[in-house]
């Protein structure tokens, strides 16, 4: 049995006469010590799926989904009490901005103690050296003594660090990183991803990789999902997907990464943006900037078809192409 | 990375160099650039050993009428006597010997009045941060009702319907002043609610409780520790008024509000009665306003990053 099971997932925010549909139909699957990456623009709802996943949206979204499950449990039904219990320990989750997701009130120790001491139980000197031990795991030198540091006095990239050793923590089963490089800089994002990397290999995590970064995403993921204004647009096996995209929104993708255009002397973009809340086509929501746009795009939207390797939302997938 | 030889020599020498500032130390170096501050500083602590110490330092007891020294003059001027160093008043009584005595009733009622409102205050402001629908509403709406009507006429209101006296001194000048709590610990609180931490710590199990106290709380602590001190400084002020209309604390307990009352019919015959405990409630409201400064400038967390 899978690790994490969505099927038909939907979240809706909004009133209920006017709702905005941030997340529709979304299926996943995650197995144990899978790495697993969400690749789509701002706003086409990679954190929100995760977010609902973990019951964060309560009182502000409306999710709906026929299976949400984890580890056997079905998260839809439980009580918030073991939904806590579940998603501390077994589930965690990095943050976009280190700077941000760490309390600025208290010393990382202590963060990183408290974690331990709640969902594990330990006290006194094994709890420190615990503490001392995930700071060495995440490769942070001079540990012993920055376990006494507050946030603000650490740089980005050991923020970060020191949010990978809390999460990891209490050995979770599934590791959600949430554009865990997007505010570092060129160097320090190899590096933490390296780390990552390691760690789900070391630990047996499955591991979510929500990014804009394609390149990461092809070097390290077992399995891709597009996501367009809150569809999967592609799911599909890595590095299958990286050379025959089936989708032409995974393909304009592709296209715009400089590596892929050398020679060019522009680099080839999707004209538009995504649609937003009161712009939505009535057909295939990519066909006003779809190059392959047909009528039947306009009027009808695709469901999911399956593919060599995964599935594709589109009537027309792009089939044997040179890449 | 490194072998392991190099990297334990050089994580010696990080270890030497990464002793971080603790955070009192940080904080003093930010109070006592305040000149103004470190200056409040001494005069307040000055003020407080004297009202723990009364009965040391007063040179009489503050009830005690001293029938032949009717209005003695201060010390320096004619007709005064070093005996009383700064004057009787109109029953005799030391005046030096009852502003002692009654920096601890006035130190006291500012520290439980600040205390009564800030705690409430920070309760109510946390639940209408965390439940902005509802509950949040209502807290706030009742908050203007009481912002809308003027302080000392609310406090004399509920002093009217409560009656004179100390305790009910303190709860009126704490009523009047818990809106201003409220509303900004809810402000701080919803500015830090949608920091990832929070998110962070709720990915992590954090129930309701451990978010509100423990997650959010002590990043809003900066603002409301500089205004407590500011209100700590009105609730002398607020009482010393109460005390002066007659509704605070009663004679002859010594308080300094009440002192004024009590001399304002001898004003032109002498005037020390009633200057020196108005001088003495100036200089302690501008001791603790000056220390606030300060404190903010130690608090604030912009300059606290920057660092």
């Amino acid at each position: 049995m899978s690790l994490l099971e969505i099927k038909n997932l939907s979240v809706e925010f909004g009133s209920q006469h006017n709702p905005f549909r941030a997340v529709e139909g979304l299926d996943l699957t995650v197995e144990q010590g899978e790495i697993v990456g969400i690749v789509g623009e701002s706003g086409s709802g990679k954190s929100v799926t995760m977010m609902a996943m973990m019951g964060l949206l309560e009182g502000q979204g409306r999710i709906v989904a026929d299976t949400l499950q984890f580890d056997g449990k079905d998260l839809l039904t439980i009580s918030a009490r073991e939904r806590r219990k579940i998603v501390g320990k077994d589930i965690a989750m990095i943050f976009q901005d280190p700077m941000t997701s760490l309390n600025p009130s208290y010393t990382v120790g202590y963060q990183i103690m408290e974690v331990l001491k709640i969902h594990q139980g330990l006290r006194g000197a094994a709890l420190k050296q615990r503490a001392l031990e995930l700071m060495e795991m995440v490769e942070i030198p001079a540990a012993a003594s920055r376990l006494a540091a507050y946030p603000h006095q650490l740089s980005g990239g050991m923020s970060q660090r020191v949010v990978i050793a809390m999460a990891i923590a209490c050995s979770p089963k599934l590791l959600i990183a949430d554009e865990p490089t997007t505010a570092l800089d060129v160097t320090i994002q190899a590096q933490i991803m390296d780390l990552l990397v390691n760690l789900q290999k070391s630990q047996n995590m499955a591991l979510i990789m929500i990014t804009h970064d394609l390149a990461v995403v092809a070097e390290v993921a077992h399995k891709v999902a597009v996501m367009y204004a809150g569809q999967v647009a592609e799911m599909a096996k890595v590095p299958g997907i990286f050379r025959k995209p089936a989708h032409p929104y995974t393909e304009a993708l592709l296209k715009s990464i400089p590596e892929h255009s050398k020679g060019a002397h522009r680099l080839s973009t999707l004209a538009g943006i995504v649609p937003g809340q009161y712009d939505r086509p009535s057909g295939c929501l990519l066909s006003p900037r779809c190059p392959y746009v047909q009528d039947k795009c306009k009027a009808q939207r695709p469901g999911l078809t399956a593919i060599e390797g995964g599935v594709v939302r589109c009537h027309y997938p792009i089939t044997a192409k040179e890449a | 990375m490194t072998n392991a030889n190099t990297s334990t020599v050089a994580s010696a020498a990080e270890d030497a160099a990464l002793s971080y500032p603790s955070p009192l130390k940080e904080f003093w170096q930010g109070f006592s650039y305040n000149k103004g501050a470190v200056a409040g500083l001494i005069f307040m602590s000055i003020v407080l050993l004297c009202a723990i110490l009364a009965p040391l330092v007063a040179p009489y007891s503050p009830i005690e009428q001293y029938r032949d020294h009717l209005l003695t003059p201060p010390a320096w001027l004619d007709g005064g006597s070093t005996a009383f160093l700064l004057g009787t008043d109109e029953l005799g009584r030391d005046i030096l010997s009852r502003l002692i005595y009654g920096a601890r009733l006035s130190l006291f009622i500012g520290l439980c009045s600040v205390l009564l409102a800030l705690i409430p205050g920070v309760v109510l402001g946390l639940l209408a941060a965390f439940f902005p629908k509802v509950l949040g509403g209502v807290i706030m709406r009742v908050m203007d009702i009481m912002m809308a009507l003027p302080s000392l006429l609310l406090a004399v209101a509920i002093m009217a319907i409560l009656g004179p006296g100390l305790m009910n001194a303190m709860i009126a000048i704490a009523t009047v002043s818990l809106p201003a709590y409220v509303r900004l610990t809810r402000a701080s609180a919803m500015t830090e609610l949608n920091r990832d931490y929070v998110t962070a710590s709720r990915v992590s199990g954090a129930g309701l409780f451990r978010l509100m106290f423990n997650t959010v709380l002590p990043n809003c602590m900066a603002p409301l520790i500089v205004h407590a001190t500011m209100s700590f400084s009105s609730a002398i002020l607020e009482i010393a008024a109460l005390g002066f209309l007659g509704l605070g604390v009663q004679p002859p307990t010594p308080e300094w509000g009440t002192m004024l009352a009590s001399a304002r019919d001898y004003i032109e015959r002498a005037w020390w009665v009633v200057s020196l405990p108005g001088l003495t409630i100036l200089l302690s409201v501008l001791a603790i306003n000056l220390m606030g400064d300060g404190l903010r400038d130690a608090l604030d967390p912009k300059l606290k990053r920057a660092a």
